[in-house]
């Protein structure tokens, strides 16, 4: 295959790309054997641990009672209230067996004890400590220091070499208060700020984690981070104002976002990168009646595999949803098999790279930032519902996709070469072409809001005219009979969808000088338009 | 069913010369050159913009290294006009946020893998992509300066 009329000789790149992950440098991460694992179940009883504020006991007072609900919960939580022995939540992870149920009683959580520790723990450093790349952290390291990086680190696998849980499993660890809101889990800000950590809870080799009904916000990285879990849920979270990321999951499996809400990420609001390697066979990983917006991306996945996502909502953000093979450092390569219905994918036209934007990001140092004012630190084209970047066997059916003013969809192919070799020996070994293939999107609504009014995209569905297998049936635009608008004009119907060819040049020449994007030194590179908001189209 | 799409895709504006690939042209001269006729295109909502994507190839006995950011449309003057260059084929990411660099900088290989520099051994070729923005008024540019010496843009 061809991309260019000419043959291009690939770029030598014997180059073993940095072990990392998802932006920052991270150990080497590897997948848990999912047959071993399960999505975990709520549980109402068992041994629990309560943590309470000095003013629990007034919160919980000041619960509403009107509804059935908010009764329960203010009446579980004052019966609680004389089992509090805790003031901070790390401290109940710290005392807390496999299996533990930590019950937090409304109020805001600042973990300020974690906030003390020094973000360079001396006490963790020393060759023992290395992970595989220089400048990263061992697991030993986030064990041993687990306040140096993490306002609060659940952290499971003890000694051995297994990289299994062993203790802190099983945790669940809940708000008691009648919405999420009771529960702040407040971070230390971005930056240098004193007190700012990368992650505010840190799950790693935490298999069985629970997450529930609280709100978290402000940190530095990532507000929920679970890797190399098996079995984790996030649910009744709300995640806002991070760094980064809202709730980001990596090298993990058996794991539901449920009612999940999260806005205000430079990045993205909900991240489930390096899937689970279904290849097509299952989803382990489902993200259900969750809802993104206010974020550069409202979904992302760099190697975002085998996740079913579905009836959740995903607006307002700069781009809805985007996963992609562009980065190194994703085990996973290249990205497939997740699959995408009843979804609402709306107007998601945020602009965040204009120039007062850029100018307030680019001249006001992280930790004086206002953390509620997002910049953005992916470049997306702005204005597109759902961008698949190098990805295969995407399913997307069913959704409802409307009001994205540059493009409904975009589709396109990342050359494989720039992901480097997976020196965790769980990527495929690149060739060239190996994306984007066998993608389908059937029975989507386009440009038109559930309720019937008309809110068209820019453009339907975009493709880049490369790759096997991609097709379009059963959609339904606003155009007469029901058509939607495509570029290029021809699309191929499934099954069998389009032949075995590169894509076209021109479209690469829009997508390549994008590439050059740095929010720092080229915000706005020539002869790239994504980070114009286009007029709302008619 | 479809329709027309309202957005058209990029326009060819510029065919190669045939001269391009080869020595000769007094807007030429360095190591590097086009190993094939390289195409000029033109996004119709950036009626000033172009973008050169073409592939170079190091007719040097010796081995060279290009750094992107050195790598400028320049006009008759010698002056650069604004713009970016890459040495890679595709749309890519960089694997560490723009404002969280690691310490010490990129390493060479995350370099070479943004296409931000490249180093080709004799013979060898690389991708190159780059955009420039004409001013108002202005002619356009007149070859590709790449630090070490020139390649002739197509077309003119």
């Amino acid at each position: 295959m061809r991309w260019l009329t000419a043959p291009l000789v690939l770029l030598v790149l014997a180059i073993i790309v940095p072990a990392s992950a998802f932006g920052h440098a991270e150990r080497w991460s590897y997948f848990p054997n999912h047959k071993a694992g399960k999505v975990p179940k709520y549980k109402k009883s068992g041994p629990s641990l309560v943590v309470c504020k000095p003013d629990s006991r007034k919160l919980i007072r000041q619960i509403s009672t009107s509804s059935k609900k908010s009764k329960a919960a203010r009446r579980k939580s004052l019966a609680l209230l004389p089992r509090c022995k805790y003031r901070h939540i790390q401290a109940a992870v710290n005392a807390a067996k496999n299996g533990t149920r930590i019950l937090i009683l409304p109020g805001t959580y600042k973990e300020e004890p974690s906030r003390a520790v020094a973000n360079d723990d001396g006490d963790c450093t020393g060759d023992e400590y290395q992970a595989e790349e220089p400048a990263t952290k061992s697991y030993k390291f986030q064990r041993d220091c687990p306040n140096s990086q993490n306002l609060i680190a659940i952290t499971g696998d003890d000694d051995d070499p297994d990289r299994r849980c062993d203790d802190k499993c099983n945790l669940q660890i809940e708000g008691t208060g009648a919405r999420p809101s009771d529960v702040k889990v407040v971070g230390g800000g971005y930056g240098l700020r004193p007190g700012a950590k990368l992650n505010v809870f840190r799950a790693d080799r935490a298999d069985g984690i629970y997450f529930r009904n609280f709100l978290v916000q402000y940190s530095d990285f990532n507000n929920i981070y679970v890797l190399e879990t098996n079995g984790f849920r996030v649910e009744d979270v709300v995640s806002r104002w991070s760094r980064e990321y809202g709730v980001l999951s990596f090298t993990s499996d058996n794991g539901l976002y449920n009612r999940v809400k999260a806005y205000g990420a430079g990045d993205s609001g909900i991240y489930p990168g390096s899937g689970p390697e279904g290849h097509c066979k299952r989803y382990g990983i489902e993200v259900s009646h969750s809802e993104s917006f206010g974020n550069t991306i409202g979904w992302s996945g760099t190697a975002g595999n085998g996740v079913y996502t579905h009836d959740s909502k995903f607006h307002h953000n700069s781009a809805g949803i985007t996963m992609d093979s562009f980065a190194s450092g994703h085990p996973g390569m290249p990205q497939d098999c997740s699959k995408w219905e009843r979804n609402r994918i709306y107007s998601n036209n945020a602009d965040l790279f204009n120039s007062k934007r850029d100018a307030y990001c680019q001249n006001t140092p992280n930790e004086e930032r206002d953390p509620r004012k997002v910049c953005p630190t992916f470049q997306v084209p702005v204005g597109t519902g759902i961008l698949t970047g190098g990805g295969n066997g995407n399913i997307f059916k069913k959704n409802w996709i409307y009001d994205n003013w540059r493009r409904g969809t975009m589709l396109f192919w990342v050359p494989a070469e720039i992901r480097g070799t997976d020196p965790t020996g769980q990527s495929a070994k690149p060739s060239t072409y190996d994306t984007s293939h066998e993608n389908k999107y059937v029975g989507n609504r386009m440009g038109i809001r559930p309720d019937g009014r008309r809110a068209p995209n820019g453009v339907d569905f975009w493709w880049d005219e490369g790759g096997r297998g991609n097709c379009w049936s059963k959609n339904k635009g606003i155009r007469s009979g029901g058509a939607f608008t495509s570029d290029p004009l021809k699309l191929f119907p499934c099954p069998g969808g389009s032949p075995d060819r590169t894509g076209s040049s021109a479209k690469f020449a829009e997508l390549i000088p994008c590439s050059t994007w740095d929010p720092q030194t080229n915000p706005d590179p020539v002869g790239c338009n994504w980070f114009t908001r286009p007029s709302k189209p008619r | 069913m479809r329709v027309r799409t309202p957005l058209l895709a990029a326009a060819i504006v510029a065919a190669a010369l045939p001269s391009a690939c080869g020595g000769g042209d007094d807007l030429e001269g360095g190591d590097l050159a086009w190993v094939r006729d390289p195409k000029v295109f033109r996004e119709p909502d950036l009626p000033r913009d172009r973008v050169l994507v073409g592939t170079v190839r190091n007719d040097s006995l010796r081995r060279m290294k290009v750094v992107a950011a050195d790598v400028r449309a320049v006009d008759a003057d010698g002056k650069a006009l604004r713009g970016n260059a890459t040495f890679v084929k595709g749309y890519i990411h960089a694997l560490y946020p723009p404002t969280r660099p690691p310490p010490g900088g990129l390493p060479e290989s995350e370099l070479e893998r943004l296409g931000k520099e490249v180093r080709l051994d004799p013979g060898g070729t690389a991708p190159l992509s780059i955009a420039w923005r004409v001013p108002r008024g202005a002619e356009g540019p007149v070859r590709i300066d790449y630090g070490a010496g020139f390649l002739p843009i197509p077309g003119r």
